[in-house]
């Protein structure tokens, strides 16, 4: 078994494709005489052949479709977060306007009531003062004419 | 010693075979579908090669759906620091990596109860029969003689002998030094050669 160490390693440089020329000769050689790396070199072979059909693989239309589609839906995903967002945020200031100008609106009722209930209560409070007036020119009207009265009678 | 600077020229002797390869990674970045498609054309074999032999079972399509999604997700980031192939490949492994502690996880509250399935066969002629149940036996025993070997020794074997991909590759898809990597592959294929030898098979 002396030959093991020296031809596994060149066993190993020959299928890494880096014997000389010389060295393949030799190895060759080797194998013809040597029925234990012979029978190691082929099995050795055979294996690795059998690896490779049984590992080799053909892609399926539809392993393709399921990615490609899958990547479609991935490459849309940004842009259907960027709508949603600029809905939300749309729905989000239309809300806020509305209700600023519902607040506005409300703002501006009350300042309509107010002011017509300034009004109102303005115009209310308008006839006692006149009415006011008109008693005290009345009495002062009477009065008068009973300074007259008295002045005439004494005459 | 005088710095030379030729680091630039290096790269730039680099550059022609790399401008297609370039051209493919922006587009993947930019999210090119029909990049998407080719790079399932080309990489879906040898992704799924990769895949079988490393777990050394058929659910390959969801690794390569794995990797793919992978790809898409993190492209942005490959800076070209190494080949596009190995960067895919690193991938690969590493999603194989994640289906490995996936099966460890699974085997160990299910039970396997799947029956093996006896196939129709073709009678054979007389002559024949002597050799086709040898290499029927030799075929069993491969399956069993590669099941028995290591997932790492498996992968070390099928990137080097099946995918024929070169030593320093290798070593930037499993994140391995070169001489570790060397010495990985020397011993994986010793195994190999001596569970061959225990079989019988020659």
């Amino acid at each position: 078994m002396g030959c093991d160490e020296f031809y596994e390693e060149m066993m190993d440089r020959y299928f890494d494709n880096e014997l000389t020329a010389e060295e393949i000769k030799n190895f060759r050689e080797h194998l013809m005489a040597c029925d234990s790396c012979s029978a190691s070199f082929r099995s050795y072979k055979k294996a690795i052949s059998f690896q490779k059909t049984k590992s080799s693989f053909t892609s399926s239309m539809i392993g393709k479709d399921k990615f490609i589609k899958k990547i479609r839906r991935k490459k849309a995903l940004p842009m259907q977060i960027a709508v949603g967002f600029a809905a939300i945020t749309l729905s989000f200031f239309g809300t806020k306007a509305y209700m600023d100008f519902k607040n506005i609106d409300m703002r501006y009722r009350m300042i309509v009531d107010k002011s017509v209930e300034m009004m109102v209560s303005s115009a209310s409070s308008e006839k006692p003062v006149l009415k006011g007036i008109n008693t005290a020119s009345a009495e002062r009207e009477n009065e008068t004419e009973k300074i007259i009265k008295l002045v005439n009678d004494e005459e | 010693m005088v710095f030379s600077g030729n680091e630039k020229g290096y790269d730039e002797s680099n550059r022609p075979k790399r401008t297609t390869e370039d051209k493919f990674i922006n587009a993947l970045k930019k999210k090119d579908i029909s990049a998407y498609e080719k790079l399932y054309d080309e990489y879906s074999g040898i992704v799924g090669g990769i895949a079988r032999s490393y777990l050394n079972a058929d659910d390959v399509e969801d690794v390569i759906q794995e990797v793919f999604l992978r790809v898409f997700k993190s492209v942005k980031r490959f800076k070209g620091d190494s080949a596009f192939s190995t960067w895919l490949y690193r991938i690969a492994v590493n999603v194989c990596k994640d289906f490995l502690k996936r099966y460890s996880k699974r085997s160990e509250t299910i039970v396997d109860f799947e029956d093996e399935e006896i196939p129709f066969q073709e009678p054979v002629s007389e002559e024949n029969i002597e050799q086709k149940i040898a290499s029927e036996y030799e075929m069993e025993s491969f399956e069993e003689i590669l099941g028995k070997l290591s997932e790492e020794d498996r992968l070390f074997i099928t990137l080097r002998d099946i995918e024929n991909l070169d030593y320093e590759e290798i070593s930037g898809i499993v994140g391995k030094p070169l001489g570790t990597v060397k010495s990985r592959i020397h011993y994986a294929r010793k195994k190999l050669r001596n569970l061959l030898q225990k079989y019988g098979i020659d």
